[in-house]
């Protein structure tokens, strides 16, 4: 197993996490979690696929004299983008998560069938 | 609120993703005619035109060291030059996106109540001014070695951000969120006039329109520094505005 194979195998485990956790919580909070944790995991899963044997980070310093060994600056590029894209997006999340909870009185997802029915009850 | 059937959903889905990820392992490791994934060549896996700096020409010469003037640009960390250079459009729609999101997050908090002040302890109010100095400090050197080292505007705003809301944690009503606004669009007018700057002087959007340098130099890679310099800014302060928003101290009519 060699080290690409190890960031693969930590992408796969990052993402079925997520996916688990967006499956089965009903916590919008939990849910926004589970989201970064499936982020976390494709970011990985592409700067890990740029990775070569022996890669070294690329930056051009005095030490340098092989740039043959650089590893792929291209999905690291792509996925800075990523990374900020995704603060946006849980910030907003977040926010809605927020007003949700000053309407309904709970961070939960509630069925709105259930709900009319308990409102009816009353 | 239980659901009646959380573990029987659980052991569902469970099950669905071991399947899933069968599925996947078998398309990544035991792909058809034995190819997968190891079996791409290292030259088609890395984008060798960025690294050696000529993505225009043909035949790549392939010798760039530290010090060297005269390429196609100028900056030393590889990534920078993508970002910021080669595919500084991408970068544009990205804080577009960003600009969006907060402008979003400012919307749906108009309204929240006031909430209970308590004063900082004796800790905070001795440990904040020191820390906040230093994250200021760290976040100004990471936003202006951006092309020279890991990192640059993003990273360095957010720390700058930081040491921001230690400062909005220490004194309430430390920032306005006016001043915040006005900074943070004049970094994005400063962004697009950069960009049209080049393209009155070139014909092309985003056109390097200052002096490369020598690679490695503080002054080098042209309008890289000066990019990374407004993407900080704007979004030091939007994260700055965007967490002053979570903490909530200045809405008052709910």
């Amino acid at each position: 197993m060699n080290l690409t194979d190890l960031f693969l195998l930590q992408a796969g485990i990052l993402f079925l996490i997520g996916i688990f956790g967006i499956l089965t919580r009903k916590n919008i909070f939990k849910i926004l979690m589970s989201i970064n944790i499936l982020q976390t995991g494709v970011n990985l899963l592409i700067v890990g696929l740029g990775y070569i044997p022996d890669g070294k980070a690329p930056i051009i310093t005095e030490s340098s004299s092989n740039l043959s060994l650089f590893v792929d600056p291209l999905p690291q590029a792509l996925i800075l983008t990523s990374i900020v894209i995704g603060f946006g997006t849980t910030a907003l999340g977040l926010v809605v998560a927020l007003r949700y909870h000053q309407k309904h009185k709970t961070i939960d997802f509630v069925n709105i069938d259930d709900e009319k029915e308990n409102e009816v009850c009353e | 609120m239980k659901t009646r059937h959380q573990n029987m959903l659980n052991l569902f889905v469970f099950l669905m993703l071991i399947l899933f990820s069968a599925v996947v392992y078998k398309a990544l490791f035991n792909g058809e005619q034995g190819k997968n994934w190891r079996s791409i060549a290292k030259s088609e896996k890395v984008s060798e035109s960025y690294i050696y700096k000529n993505v225009n020409e043909q035949n790549m010469v392939k010798t760039v060291q530290m010090g060297d003037s005269g390429h196609e640009e100028g900056s030393a960390n590889i990534v920078t030059s993508i970002v910021v250079s080669y595919r500084a459009f991408d970068t544009l729609g990205e804080i577009l996106v960003l600009f969006a999101s907060i402008a979003g997050v400012g919307l749906l908090m108009g309204k929240r109540r006031k909430r209970t002040v308590v004063p900082a302890s004796i800790v905070i109010q001795t440990a904040i001014p020191i820390v906040s100095l230093l994250t200021l400090l760290v976040g100004i050197f990471i936003i202006l070695h951006g092309h020279l080292t890991p990192g640059g505007g993003f990273p360095g705003g957010a720390l700058i951000a930081g040491g921001f809301v230690f400062l909005v944690l220490f004194k309430e009503n430390f920032l306005k969120k006016k001043i915040l606004l006005a900074v943070e669009s004049l970094a994005g007018l400063g962004i697009i006039g950069a960009a049209f700057w080049g393209t009155l002087k070139n014909g092309y959007f985003f056109f390097n329109f200052l002096p490369n340098g020598n690679i490695g130099e503080l002054f080098s890679g042209g309008i890289v520094m000066l990019l990374y310099l407004l993407i900080g800014i704007k979004v030091a302060s939007e994260l700055t505005s965007v967490a002053s928003y979570m903490i909530g101290e200045e809405e008052t009519n709910s």
